[in-house]
């Protein structure tokens, strides 16, 4: 098995494709061992919590390999993974919010105690004021963005946190390459009005 | 067209595209010739950068974060088991698959309806409409129908004074309007017999 990035190299992608669409689990865990830590990050940055990032990615990864015969190489395969991941994050808000007490789940929607969700989750190597500046930044925009519609956030998380092209958005979206610029350009439009809106955010852009 | 005259709004399109890295060569070089010459959208496309900036970066802050071996064993039992559980009940599912009509119910709503739900959402609420229209036109014309009817004892008493007055005006009409009887054909000996009394 040749992989040596993130991504899946080329030669070793078709024959463990090929077994995992057999029906073999072990090919299927070797096909995605290497996007494991990428999908990790994502649903930590999507959560701000590492717990909760590491169940949804299980239940990810439980729900890809369920769903792997559907899937028909039209776009990357960490794309597709992705586009699962956010389905089964936006599921889990979804399944908090329906109960009246969920303190599992709570901190999926509070977004006033984010401080204390991150603090499981390993800062990066900054010094602590920038390390600082750049997690209310993000966090800032993570809330903007839980505020856009879920076509507009999908498209965002979709390009800035999976990098996805456009073709392969379109793919998974089920749309058009151009329907899908319209969307980028909408869902920035609106991030940059909510942007002014927020005091803290306007003059922290150079983080 | 309004869209084509209008030059910022549609390079604007283009800066919120270039601030995604998903502008294509031409329509950057494009965007740059206009950005040299438009102040406005200059300032709006350095927003927009600085806007874009910390969601690129965004794998900056969580550089740091990995999955223990012991997560992903965990991980990769939890996909062993999904698949024994999977490997179980793909017998039964594939036959259910293929027989049941609720299957294909589901499949031609998923490929053909559910793609195009507008259209058919849109449709349906014409349709709707017109039944709704149709449907109270109907209750009016039946109800002024039943409003403007006469009873049948006034139909009575009209035709007894219609009669009653051909009578009066032409006396011999009126007998000789009275309708021939109907032709009963009657056995030979009576006719023979009805010619001899005759």
């Amino acid at each position: 098995m040749v992989i040596t990035d993130d991504r899946l190299t080329p030669p070793a992608a078709p024959e463990l494709l090929a077994r995992a669409r057999a029906g073999d689990a072990d090919g299927f865990c070797l096909l995605i061992e290497p996007l494991q830590a990428r999908l990790l990050r994502q649903a930590a940055a999507l959560t701000g919590d590492l717990n909760l990032a590491e169940d949804i990615v299980s239940e990810t990864l439980i729900e890809a390999w369920k769903s792997f015969p559907r899937y028909n190489e039209s776009c990357q395969l960490s794309t597709w993974l992705y586009a699962i991941l956010l389905h089964r994050y936006q599921k889990s808000v979804r399944r908090a919010r329906s109960r009246p007490i969920a303190l599992a789940w709570l901190s999926l929607f509070e977004t006033r105690d984010l401080s204390q969700k991150q603090e499981n989750i390993p800062a990066p190597e900054l010094s602590p004021a920038e390390a600082t500046a750049r997690n209310e930044t993000f966090t800032q925009l993570r809330q903007c963005i839980e505020r856009l519609s879920k076509k507009h956030a999908r498209v965002i998380l979709l390009r800035f946190f999976e990098d996805a092209p456009l073709p392969d958005m379109a793919a998974v979206l089920g749309c058009s390459v151009g329907t899908v610029k319209s969307r980028l350009h909408h869902a920035l439009e609106k991030l940059r009005k909510m942007k002014m809106n927020l005091p803290d955010l306007k003059g922290d852009t150079q983080v | 067209m309004k869209w084509f005259l209008n030059c910022c709004e549609r390079h604007r399109r283009s800066i919120c595209i270039l601030a995604g890295s998903a502008l294509s060569e031409p329509e950057m070089n494009e965007l740059r010739v206009h950005l040299a010459n438009c102040a406005d959208c200059r300032k709006y496309h350095d927003e927009m950068v600085s806007l874009a900036k910390p969601l690129a970066d965004w794998e900056t802050n969580f550089a740091r974060v990995e999955p223990s071996p012991e997560t992903q064993i965990r991980w990769a039992k939890a996909i062993q088991v999904a698949a024994d559980v999977n490997r179980r009940e793909q017998p039964v599912r594939e036959w259910t698959f293929t027989v049941t009509l609720a299957n294909v119910v589901r499949l031609s709503f998923l490929e053909l309806i559910w793609p195009c739900r507008r259209i058919w959402g849109g449709l349906a609420a014409v349709w709707i409409l017109i039944l709704v229209a149709n449907v109270s036109m109907q209750d009016r014309s039946q109800a002024t129908m039943a409003k403007t009817a006469p009873s049948a004892e006034m139909i009575m008493t009209w035709r007894q004074q219609e009669r009653l007055l051909a009578e009066l005006m032409n006396p011999n009409e009126s007998r000789a309007a009275v309708p021939p009887k109907p032709f009963s054909p009657r056995p030979s000996s009576e006719r023979h017999f009805e010619t001899l009394t005759t």
